[in-house]
C-alpha cells in the first residue's frame, strides 16, 4: 500500500513536469544553470573564496575581478557563487523540515479538530511567543557548530507559520463533499489525511514554500548579523548582502552583484511556484 | 458565542503560566550571566550581587519567588538598568513599538490590499506580471537592506524626511515603510491568489453567469472569500509587526520595546526578557483571539466548538 | 474628478515637504549635540562602569580634583588645594567653600565620606568598589573584616577639609579622581527615593537628580535624550560657556554618522570603519584621531597543549603583519602594538618590540617540534561578534597559513557566550582589548597577575606577581616604573597575549565646536567646550 502511495505522487511529478508552462520551465532551467555553476565554476578558477589581498583593498568591477573586490580584496564573483551555494543549502535544509512538520502538524491539528485541535493550537501559540534569538543562542551553545543543525533549528522554528496557514485551509478542506464522502465509505484516518486532504494543500504549500525559501535565506542572514550564522571566512547571500549595504555609498558593487543575485534567484523560485500553482489551479478547475 | 470567549480567554493563564515557566529556564540556561563584563568583577562583588538579586538561591526557589511577583504584576528590578523596573521600563517603551507596528500595518495593509485587488482583477496582464514581481522583490528585501537604501534616497539624498528620531510625524513615515514593506509584498500575494481561487468557485461563476458585473463580484464574493486567509496572515503578522521591530528600531533609533528585547537577550537581562516575553505573549493571544472571531465571522462553516 | 485627486495628492505632497522643511532641531545656538553610544544604566556614579555613562557623569559630577585635557596633570575642582605628605600616604584636601550641589547645598567633605561608604558597602555591590581599595583599611571594610567605617582611612577635619589615609603610596591617586566613582553623593537626595546603599534607587530620573558638576540633569527619557542644563551654582559657572548639552544614545554608528552627517549632531561617540575613508578625505577637519590609552590583543589559552609552549607563542605573535592591519583593515590611524602598555603614560617606556619576522617565526614553530607547520592542529580563534574583530581575525589566520602554513578557524560568539568562555578558559586563542582605568601603566600590568580575575589565560608567573606588588608599593616614580619595566619584559617573553594593535579615539566632530582638545583618555571637559558664535 505505501508504495503504491509513493507510486502515486511519483507519477503526480511525471505529469507535473512536462506541464509546466514556459515560464515555469525557463525559470527551472535557469535556477538550476545557477545552482550547478555555483557548485562547479569555482573549481575551474584559481582563486578561492577567502584569498585576501589587503593591499588591493575593495576596488571597482575590472576585467581580472568581474565582480570588483571586498575590504580585504576577495574577489566577489568567487565569493557570490560560493554565497549561493550556501543559502541554497541553508533554504533547502529548513525548508524541508519547515515542510515536513508544518503539513503534517497543521492537517492533524485541522482534521481532527476538537480539543486535540485546540491544543496543538495553543503549543503552536506558545511558541510562537517564545524568544527566536534566546532559542538560537541555546541551540547554539548545546549543539556545538555544526552547520546543518542550525538549519534544523530554523526549520524547526520556521514551521509555525506553515501549520498554521494549513490548519486553516484543512478546516474548510474538511466540510466540503469529497471527505465527507470518503469518511462514509469508511475509510480510516490517516488514509484521508494522506491522500484526500494533503494532495488538496499542495495549492497552498507551493506557494508558502516559495515565500519560506527567502524567509529563511534572509533569517539565516539575520542570524550572521547576531553572530549565530555561518561563520566566517564563510559566506552566505544573506551575508554578504547585510555588508554590502553597510558600505553602500561607498563600495555600490559590493550591494549590488549579490543583491542582484539573490532577487534573481527569487524571482526565478517564485516563477516556478507560480507555474506550479497555474497547474494545479488547471486540474482543479 | 460568549461562552466561547470567556473560554478562551480563561486559557491564556494556564498558557503564560506555560510561557513564563519556559522561558524562566530557558534563559538560565543559556551560558553567561547578567553581571558578566569584558572588565571581570572582583568575586566578592560578583557574590553580594547575586545576593542582592537572589541569584544564589535554589532555582525552583527563584521561579516561585518570581511566579509570587507576576501575580502582583511585579516583574521585578532590570539587571542592567538598576534605577527602574521592568514594569516601568515596559510600559515607557510599549506604546512606542505598537504604535510603529499599527503604522506599517496600516501602510502594509493599504498597499497589499490594493495591489493584490488590481493584480487579480486584471489577471495574466502587464500589470499584473508587474506588480506579482513587484510583490516578489518586497518579499526579497528585508529591512535591514530596505531602511538604509530609504534613509539614502529620502533623507540623505533628497533631504525631505529626517533620518531618525521618533518624536515628530515625518519621523515616522520612512519606519513604518521599512517594517511594513515586507507585509505588503505579502498581502499582495495573498490577496491575488485568494481572489483569483474564489473567482473559481462554481457560486461566483453562477453569479457572472446571471449577468451580475465584474465589479461587483469581485467586490462582494470575492473580496469576502479572500478576506479569510489575508485574516489567518494577520494574525501572526500583527505579532511579527510588534516582535520583529528591532532592525528597524535599531536603524532609526525609536526607542521601542523590539531594541530593547534583543539587547536584555544579549545582556542576559533575566527579568526583562521574561517580562517582555510576557507581554508578547500576551499581545499574540490577543490577537489570535480577534483573528479567530472575525474567522468565525467570515466562514459561518468553522464552529465555535 | 481627476481633477480633484491630483489636488489631494499636491496638497498631501506640499505638506510632507513643510512639514519636513520646519526644523527638527531645536534652534538653541548654545546647545550642543552629542551621540552618546548605547544608553546609560544609570546615572548613578556608584553603580555605573562604562565609558558612555562616564561621558554624561563628567557634565553631572566634579571629583576633589580633574584633569587638564591637554596635558593630563591634575587640577583643583572641587578640592582648591591640596597637601601630600611626605610618605605619599595621607592626603589633605581643602574643599572651596564656594563649591555648591546644584539644589543650592554647599558641598562639604561629608559628602564624598557618604559617597565612599555607599560604594564601599557590600550590598551597594558597586562593580568598580576595588578602585576605592587603595584607601587604607577600605578593602577590609569591604570584605566585613572591619564592621566600622570609621577605622577606614578617610575622615572630615571640618566641613572642608577632608583628609584621606593610603594603604601605600599610589601614584595615580590625583589622576584617578577624575573616575566617576569617586565622585560626592548627595545622600539626603538618595536617601529620600530610597534606601541609601541598594539598587533600584529612582533617585536619578528626571526631576530628582542633584549633582555638583557643571551641569544638571534637566531630562532623562531612556532611550531617547539625556539633556543636561548649566548648573546655576556651580563655583566656576561664569567659565562654563554651553548652556545645554543633549546626549543621544544611538547605538547603530550608522545612524549615528548619518545624523552627525546631516548635522544633527555636533559630536559622536564613535565612527563605522567604513566611513573613515570618506572622512579622511573629504571632511578631515571633522575627523579626531588621537592615541588612546587601550590594547586589542589576542589572549591566549596557555594550558592548552600545544600554546603551553612560549616557542609557539612567540612563531604566532612573531609571524603577525600588525602594519597591514593597522593600515589596510582598520585605517583610523591607529599604532601596531609592538609591546603591551600604550604609549603616552607619562614617562613610562615599554621594554621591547615583537617586531613582524615570519622567517624566524618559522624558526620557532621548527624548534618548537612543528617544522612548515606539520603535525600542528589547527587552532580557533574566538572573537565577540563584531565587523571589526571578524576582518582582524581573518586576515590573522591568512598571515598564519602563510607563513606558518597552520591552519586556524575562526569562531565568532554573542558577548556573553564569549566572556563565559573566555573565564571558563573554554578556548584557544581569544581576541581580547583592555582599555585603562586610570593614567598609570600598572593599570595594565595587574590584568595579569596570577590571581586576578582580568588574567584568563591560565598564565602565572611569580617573579612578575612580585614585580607587579613591588610597583603598588613605591613611592619613588623612577624605581616604580623600573620595576614595571621589568614586568612587561617577562610578559613580552613568554607571551600569554599576542598585542595587535594600540586604539586610536576616534570620533567626529562638527566645526562648531571650539576648545576641543583630545587626550589620550577619550576625557572630554564639557565646561570648556565653546560654540562657534554663540551669543555670549
Amino acid at each position: 500500500m505505501k508504495i503504491n502511495e509513493i507510486g502515486k505522487y511519483k507519477s503526480l511529478i511525471k505529469k507535473i513536469t512536462p506541464e509546466l508552462n514556459k515560464k515555469g520551465k525557463w525559470a527551472l532551467l535557469l535556477l538550476l544553470t545557477i545552482i550547478l555553476s555555483s557548485f562547479i565554476v569555482p573549481t575551474f578558477l584559481n582563486i578561492t573564496y577567502d584569498e585576501q589581498n589587503l593591499e588591493l583593498g575593495a576596488v571597482k568591477p575590472s576585467y581580472e575581478h568581474w565582480f570588483g573586490t571586498d575590504l580585504l580584496g576577495r574577489d566577489l564573483f568567487v565569493r557570490t557563487l560560493y554565497g549561493i551555494k550556501i543559502s541554497f543549502w541553508v533554504g533547502l535544509c529548513a525548508t524541508v523540515v519547515a515542510l515536513l512538520i508544518g503539513v503534517t502538524y497543521g492537517s492533524i491539528s485541522g482534521y481532527i479538530g476538537g480539543w486535540v485541535d485546540t491544543w496543538m493550537m495553543y503549543f503552536v501559540d506558545i511558541l510562537y511567543t517564545m524568544p527566536f534569538t534566546m532559542f538560537v543562542i541555546i541551540l547554539m551553545t548545546f549543539f556545538g557548530r555544526n552547520f546543518y543543525l542550525l538549519f534544523i533549528a530554523i526549520g524547526a522554528v520556521e514551521w509555525l507559520t506553515m501549520a498554521r496557514i494549513v490548519r486553516g485551509k484543512v478546516l474548510s478542506i474538511k466540510q466540503q463533499e469529497f471527505v465527507y464522502s470518503a469518511k462514509a465509505l469508511g475509510f480510516s484516518t490517516p488514509r484521508i489525511l494522506f491522500k484526500h486532504v494533503i494532495p488538496n494543500l499542495l495549492n497552498i504549500v507551493i506557494v508558502y514554500t516559495t515565500l519560506t525559501i527567502p524567509q529563511v535565506i534572509l533569517l539565516e542572514a539575520f542570524l550572521s548579523f547576531l553572530g549565530l550564522g555561518v561563520q566566517p571566512p564563510m559566506c552566505s547571500l544573506g551575508v554578504l548582502i547585510r555588508e554590502g549595504v553597510e558600505v553602500m555609498e561607498e563600495y555600490p558593487w559590493l550591494l549590488l552583484f549579490p543583491g542582484c543575485f539573490f532577487v534573481f534567484i527569487l524571482l526565478l523560485l517564485n516563477l516556478l511556484g507560480d507555474s506550479l500553482q497555474d497547474i494545479r489551479n488547471e486540474k482543479i478547475g | 458565542m460568549r461562552r466561547y470567549l470567556l473560554r478562551k480567554t480563561l486559557l491564556f493563564i494556564p498558557i503564560l503560566l506555560a510561557i513564563i515557566t519556559l522561558t524562566f529556564f530557558l534563559v538560565r540556561l543559556a551560558p553567561g550571566g547578567p553581571f558578566d563584563r569584558d572588565k571581570n568583577v572582583p568575586e566578592e562583588v560578583q557574590r553580594s550581587l547575586e545576593k542582592y538579586y537572589h541569584l544564589d538561591e535554589p532555582l525552583i526557589k527563584q521561579y516561585f519567588r518570581y511566579l509570587y511577583g507576576v501575580i502582583h504584576f511585579d516583574f521585578g528590578p532590570s539587571f542592567r538598568k538598576p534605577s527602574y523596573t521592568i514594569r516601568e521600563w515596559i510600559l515607557m517603551r510599549l506604546p512606542i513599538s505598537i504604535e510603529l507596528g499599527v503604522y506599517s500595518l496600516i501602510f502594509a495593509l493599504f498597499v497589499g490590499c490594493l495591489c493584490g485587488i488590481v493584480s487579480a482583477f486584471y489577471q495574466n496582464t502587464w500589470v499584473d506580471t508587474f506588480l506579482t514581481h513587484f510583490a516578489v522583490l518586497g518579499i526579497c528585501i528585508p529591512a535591514f537592506v530596505i531602511g538604509p537604501v530609504l534613509v539614502f534616497i529620502f533623507a540623505l539624498n533628497w533631504e525631505i524626511l529626517p533620518v531618525a528620531g521618533w518624536d515628530f510625524p515625518q519621523q515616522k513615515i520612512l519606519p513604518s515603510i521599512s517594517l511594513g514593506f515586507v507585509y505588503s509584498a505579502y498581502i499582495t500575494r495573498i490577496m491575488r491568489s485568494g481572489i483569483i481561487e474564489v473567482m473559481k468557485k462554481d457560486y461566483i461563476r453562477t453569479a457572472i453567469s446571471k449577468g451580475a458585473s465584474g465589479k461587483r463580484v469581485l467586490l462582494i464574493h470575492a473580496l469576502k472569500g479572500a478576506l479569510q486567509p489575508l485574516v489567518t496572515f494577520l494574525g501572526p503578522a500583527t505579532a511579527g509587526l510588534l516582535t520583529g521591530s528591532f532592525v528597524v528600531e535599531t536603524i532609526f533609533q525609536i526607542p521601542g520595546l523590539g531594541r530593547e528585547f534583543v539587547e536584555a537577550t544579549f545582556n542576559r537581562d533575566y527579568t526583562m526578557i521574561i517580562g517582555i516575553v510576557f507581554v508578547y505573549a500576551l499581545l499574540i493571544l490577543i490577537f489570535n483571539l480577534i483573528v479567530d472571531i472575525i474567522q468565525g465571522y467570515l466562514d459561518p462553516r468553522i464552529s465555535y466548538e | 474628478m481627476h481633477n480633484e485627486k491630483y489636488k489631494i495628492c499636491l496638497i498631501i505632497l506640499l505638506s510632507v515637504f513643510y512639514l519636513s522643511c520646519s526644523s527638527y532641531k531645536s534652534e538653541n545656538a548654545n546647545e550642543l549635540f552629542i551621540g552618546n553610544g548605547a544608553e546609560v544604566q544609570d546615572l548613578d556614579p556608584a553603580t555605573v562602569s562604562g565609558v558612555t555613562e562616564h561621558r554624561i557623569l563628567s557634565a553631572l559630577f566634579e571629583g576633589l580634583t580633574s584633569l587638564d585635557p591637554k596635558t593630563l596633570e591634575p587640577i583643583p575642582a572641587v578640592a582648591e588645594k591640596w597637601n601630600i605628605s611626605d610618605d605619599k600616604k595621607i592626603y589633605t584636601f581643602y574643599i572651596r567653600e564656594n563649591a555648591y550641589w546644584s539644589n543650592g547645598d554647599p558641598v562639604v567633605s561629608q559628602d564624598f565620606i557618604n559617597s565612599w561608604e555607599r560604594i564601599l558597602s557590600p550590598k551597594l555591590s558597586s562593580e568598580y568598589a576595588y578602585l576605592l581599595f587603595c584607601i587604607k583599611n577600605a578593602k577590609k571594610y569591604y570584605e566585613g573584616q572591619i564592621k566600622n567605617f570609621s577605622d577606614v582611612g578617610v575622615g572630615a577635619i571640618d566641613e572642608h577639609t577632608l583628609k584621606v589615609e593610603l594603604e601605600y603610596p599610589t601614584a595615580y591617586f590625583l589622576t584617578m579622581q577624575v573616575h566617576n566613582i569617586w565622585y560626592p553623593i548627595h545622600k539626603k537626595t538618595v536617601e529620600k527615593y530610597g534606601v541609601i546603599n541598594e539598587r533600584n534607587n529612582p533617585w536619578t530620573h528626571t526631576g530628582n537628580h542633584v549633582s555638583n558638576g557643571p551641569y544638571q540633569l534637566e531630562e532623562w527619557t531612556p532611550n531617547k535624550i539625556i539633556r543636561v542644563k548649566k548648573n546655576p551654582y556651580y563655583w566656576n559657572k561664569n567659565n562654563v560657556s554651553i548652556e545645554n548639552i543633549s546626549f543621544y544614545p544611538i547605538d547603530n554608528q550608522m545612524t549615528e554618522e548619518r545624523l552627525f552627517r546631516i548635522g544633527y549632531l555636533d559630536l559622536t561617540s564613535t565612527i563605522p570603519l567604513r566611513k573613515l575613508e570618506y572622512y579622511k578625505i573629504n571632511k578631515p577637519k571633522s575627523l579626531v584621531l588621537h592615541p588612546y590609552i587601550g590594547v586589542y590583543y589576542y589572549r591566549i589559552n596557555v594550558k592548552h597543549p600545544v600554546l603551553s609552549n612560549p616557542l609557539v607563542r612567540k612563531a604566532l605573535a612573531y609571524s603577525i603583519d600588525r602594519k597591514q592591519i593597522t593600515e589596510f583593515v582598520l585605517k583610523g590611524g591607529e599604532q601596531p602594538a609592538l609591546y603591551y602598555v600604550p604609549d603616552g603614560i607619562g614617562i613610562y617606556k615599554s621594554p621591547q618590540d615583537i617586531v613582524y619576522n615570519p622567517v624566524y617565526a618559522k624558526q620557532l614553530l621548527a624548534e618548537a617540534g612543528y617544522p612548515d607547520g606539520k603535525n600542528f592542529p589547527t587552532i580557533e580563534i574566538l572573537f565577540n561578534t563584531s565587523e571589526a574583530h571578524k576582518l582582524i581575525a581573518e586576515s590573522i589566520q591568512r598571515m598564519w597559513k602563510k607563513h606558518l602554513n597552520i591552519d586556524v578557524k575562526l569562531l565568532n560568539q554573542d558577548w556573553k557566550v564569549y566572556l563565559s568562555s573566555m573565564n571558563q578558559l573554554d578556548y584557544q586563542i581569544a581576541r581580547s582589548a583592555w582599555i585603562a582605568d586610570f593614567l598609570d601603566p600598572i593599570n595594565f600590568l595587574e590584568c595579569f597577575l596570577s590571581y586576578s580575575g582580568n588574567n584568563r589565560t591560565g598564565w602565572e608567573n611569580k617573579q612578575y606577581d612580585i614585580l607587579v606588588e613591588q610597583a603598588y608599593r613605591e613611592a619613588d616614580e623612577t624605581k616604580r616604573n623600573e620595576l614595571m619595566f621589568q614586568a612587561e619584559k617577562i610578559l613580552l617573553d613568554e607571551l600569554p597575549i599576542i598585542p595587535i594593535y594600540f586604539y586610536t579615539w576616534k570620533m567626529l566632530i562638527s566645526s562648531r565646536v571650539e576648545n576641543f582638545n583630545p587626550n589620550v583618555l577619550g576625557y572630554i571637559r564639557w565646561q570648556e567646550l565653546k560654540i562657534k558664535n554663540s551669543s555670549n
